[in-house]
């Protein structure tokens, strides 16, 4: 078949180097896709994470509103205005969102 | 044809007892130029498809190439950003611990803001799950895991407030 047909010899040879390389990319586009979406997952945790945080400290705060006891906590972690003249803390600060 | 067969019949080895039946032939004669033109045709085809192939192969290459850079590309584009927001993250972790837990504390001697807590035990269960036993939690960053905790009553918490 060579010798007789040469042309199909190329052409095979040419398929196959085709499929190799579809090969190749698609598994560097499946690692790739699989890269992307554990960043995302990663993203949406934290992102979850972050507003639940916030959303409790809203809470909180409103809750601080109804029973002032827990003006302690609150006032620990930066969640309310602190009266004039009180000494601050070194904790960071964790502010609900406006 | 047939005529014919039946005159040779009775020279033929095959009629005698012991020997296969010679079946006559119902294809028709071919000239060696038409198998040739035949074989010519034959390989015409087969070149064309091949062609075709090539085409189609060559069509899916660039296709699967242009996806794997895009998804290269998004890939090498986020990594900084989520790496960003683990850092920010783990510098809020610790605030965040210590805040549910003195969240936790009040809620203690405070039974009406447990009801509170309990809203976010699905959302945050690495920091409102039951207390584990020691040495379980494992260190590095925390993703949450899909299943609910133990929490008697699972609500989604609201969106932070805007």
């Amino acid at each position: 078949m060579i010798k007789s047909n040469p042309l199909a010899v190329v052409l095979v040879t040419a398929l196959f180097l085709c499929a190799l390389a579809s090969s190749w990319f698609s598994v560097w586009w499946y690692l790739g896709v699989k890269d992307l979406e554990s960043m995302e997952y990663q993203a949406r945790s934290l992102s979850r994470i972050s507003a639940a945080m916030q959303s409790l400290a809203n809470e909180a705060v409103e809750y601080g509103r109804r029973n002032p006891a827990i003006d302690p906590v609150l006032l620990q972690f930066d969640l309310k205005p602190r009266p004039a003249g009180t000494p601050t803390t070194v904790q960071p600060p964790l502010k609900p969102a406006r | 044809m047939e005529h014919s067969d039946e005159q040779q019949q009775p020279n033929l080895p095959a009629q005698q007892p012991g020997f296969p039946v010679q079946r006559p032939t119902s294809l028709p004669t071919i000239t060696v130029a038409e198998l040739d033109q035949q074989c010519q045709d034959l390989r015409t085809l087969l070149t064309a498809t091949f062609v075709a192939l090539l085409v189609l192969a060559l069509s899916v290459n660039a296709f699967l190439y242009k996806q794997m850079r895009q998804a290269r590309a998004k890939v090498s584009e986020s990594r900084p950003a989520i790496q960003r927001l683990q850092a920010q993250y783990r510098e809020k972790e610790q605030n965040m611990k210590n805040f549910i837990v003195a969240l936790q504390t009040f809620a203690a001697a405070h039974r009406d803001f447990q009801p509170v807590l309990d809203k976010y035990r699905y959302d945050l269960p690495q920091f409102l799950a039951p207390p584990a036993p020691a040495g379980t939690t494992p260190p590095g960053i925390k993703v949450p895991s899909m299943t609910p905790t133990s929490a008697p009553t699972v609500q989604p918490a609201r969106p932070a407030g805007k």
